[in-house]
């Protein structure tokens, strides 16, 4: 398994076979609106992360129809607590269902800025089934990682 | 009851840091319980059957216990652990067993 950082040279978690920095990856995007996410949702294999996960419905389709992605970040659980934080889960279980119903890809990553906000493989794998995967998308998931990583 | 027909068991063992040291018993009891309450609540901790099993202070490693079928979330869970007491803190799952013994 893969893992997108946005710090470099960050040692890799155990089960990580590499940490590859977000901003290195060329269709990376963190769109501020939804219009600057229309745009960058109809870039080739684009990678959308937004802390908001509120992308519009036409957003996942272009996505998906430019064989894009949209990246989960733990550290947004981890940076909220309580209330807040369970809102940013709901959020990202609601996004995974317009993925799911749009066809486009998704990515589970750490975005860690930091060496204490790395989790290992087995972490990755239990926040992808709280958010609501199966068995055959956290397969996927993790190839698509993979794939992001080798391009 | 039989025991199978109790709840099916998992257990997790788990290293524990907090500032870069390893915690007494009492203190992780307290940190680790606090943490699964605030996470799961009254009602998710009795379905969850949790329970720390055993603690080593010295090495800060340790093994608690969840239902078959919440490991994912409590998994999740230690993994949501970020400071105890103002502290950086660390609570990282090493493995997951069905008996204590191969954990």
């Amino acid at each position: 398994m893969h893992d997108l950082v946005l710090a470099e040279n960050l040692p890799s978690a155990r089960g990580i076979r590499e940490n590859v920095a977000a901003q290195a990856l060329k269709a990376f995007r963190q769109p501020k609106s939804q219009e600057e996410a229309k745009a960058a949702a109809r870039t080739k294999g684009a990678v959308l992360y937004s802390q908001s996960y509120d992308f519009d419905d036409g957003v996942y389709q272009d996505l998906a129809k430019a064989s894009g992605s949209v990246a989960f970040s733990f550290s947004d659980v981890l940076g909220e607590q309580g209330f807040r934080r369970a809102i940013v889960i709901s959020k990202m279980r609601l996004a995974m269902q317009c993925c799911r119903k749009s066809g486009c890809g998704f990515v589970f990553c750490t975005l860690a800025k930091d060496g204490a906000e790395l989790r290992n493989a087995r972490e990755l794998e239990a926040f992808m089934a709280v958010v609501g995967l199966g068995q055959h998308e956290k397969e996927f998931a993790e190839k698509n990682s993979e794939r992001l990583a080798a391009v | 009851m039989k025991p199978s027909e109790r709840f099916k068991k998992r257990y997790v063992s788990f290293v524990l840091s907090v500032g870069g040291v390893t915690p007494a018993l009492s203190e992780t009891k307290a940190a680790v319980h606090e943490h699964f309450l605030s996470f799961f609540g009254e009602l998710g901790i009795s379905s969850l059957a949790f329970k720390l099993v055993k603690y080593d202070s010295k090495t800060g490693k340790g093994v608690l216990r969840c239902a078959r079928g919440s490991v994912d979330e409590a998994v999740f869970c230690m993994a949501c652990m970020k400071e105890i007491g103002g502290k950086t803190a660390r609570l990282e799952p090493l493995s997951t067993s069905g008996t204590i013994r191969r954990v």
